[in-house]
């Protein structure tokens, strides 16, 4: 099937076999490697991305559903965004295969909470898991990123 | 950070299979899991090799928890030292308390 949608800003025609996740069309297709497979039952975060603004998780979302709507990868994310720049900048990652997700995640609840608590900010992320356990530099990260 | 080797990894097996092959059954450590304040040093020494350090291979974590616990007489030597693991340890360390409780009355 093909399905019309907004991805990263522009419309797009994602071609996508009948039930097949949206992890996996954006993966082959647009070539969006950004968007990661791991757990594929929605648990480790790391195929986070943000639908309509909102953090989903594209391994459990059928490309089909995402029709007519607005999916951002880490790539679409507007330039001035401080998310990727200060998780550079806090060196908030070693391996970094789930920091994609985390940007996202982290994007998109700055935009909801500009000024986030520690709380609020271990909660918001509380469902992109990092095997690295960088989790205190990313927790820097999004502090930074807030007050920038 | 070593505390999913500390606290929560486990390879289960039933029959031969293993019953927690995905993350919704083996715990990894997630934000909330953290302490909240984390403190740590450095220490040089000439001649050592620098070498990478990730979660499954940082031996000192389990260690500092493990001698945490037994400072609180909860005597554990197997890993993780899960939730269910520290409770038998309290159970058992109640058991030893008991007699003593008993011969001071």
């Amino acid at each position: 099937v093909i399905v019309e949608l907004v991805l990263n800003g522009r419309r797009a025609e994602l071609e996508s076999r009948a039930g097949e996740a949206l992890l996996d069309a954006l993966r082959r297709e647009p070539g969006l490697l950004s968007v990661r497979p791991t757990c594929g039952i929605g648990v480790c975060g790391a195929c986070t991305v943000l639908l309509d603004g909102e953090p989903v998780s594209a391994c459990l979302m059928l490309t089909a559903q995402a029709a007519g709507r607005e999916v951002t990868t880490v790539e679409g994310l507007p330039p001035d965004d401080p998310v990727p720049r200060e998780f550079g900048e806090a060196r908030a990652f070693q391996c970094g295969y789930c920091t994609p997700g985390m940007i996202l995640t982290a994007s998109s609840l700055l935009r909801e909470r500009p000024s986030p608590s520690d709380e609020q900010v271990a909660e918001a992320l509380g469902g992109n898991l990092c095997r690295c356990g960088c989790y205190p530099r990313i927790a820097e990260a999004v502090r930074r990123a807030a007050s920038a | 950070m070593g505390l999913g080797t500390a606290l929560l990894e486990e390879v289960e097996y039933a029959d031969g299979q293993v019953t927690n092959a995905n993350l919704s059954d083996y715990g990894v450590p997630a934000t909330r899991d953290l302490p909240r304040r984390l403190t740590h040093e450095l220490i040089e020494r000439d001649g050592a090799e620098s070498h990478g350090l990730g979660e499954t291979a940082l031996p000192p974590v389990p260690a500092a928890i493990g001698n945490a616990l037994y400072s609180l007489c909860l005597h554990l030597t197997d890993l993780p030292m899960s939730a269910e693991r520290v409770l038998a340890a309290a159970d058992a360390r109640e058991r030893e308390a008991v007699p003593q409780a008993e011969a001071a009355s």
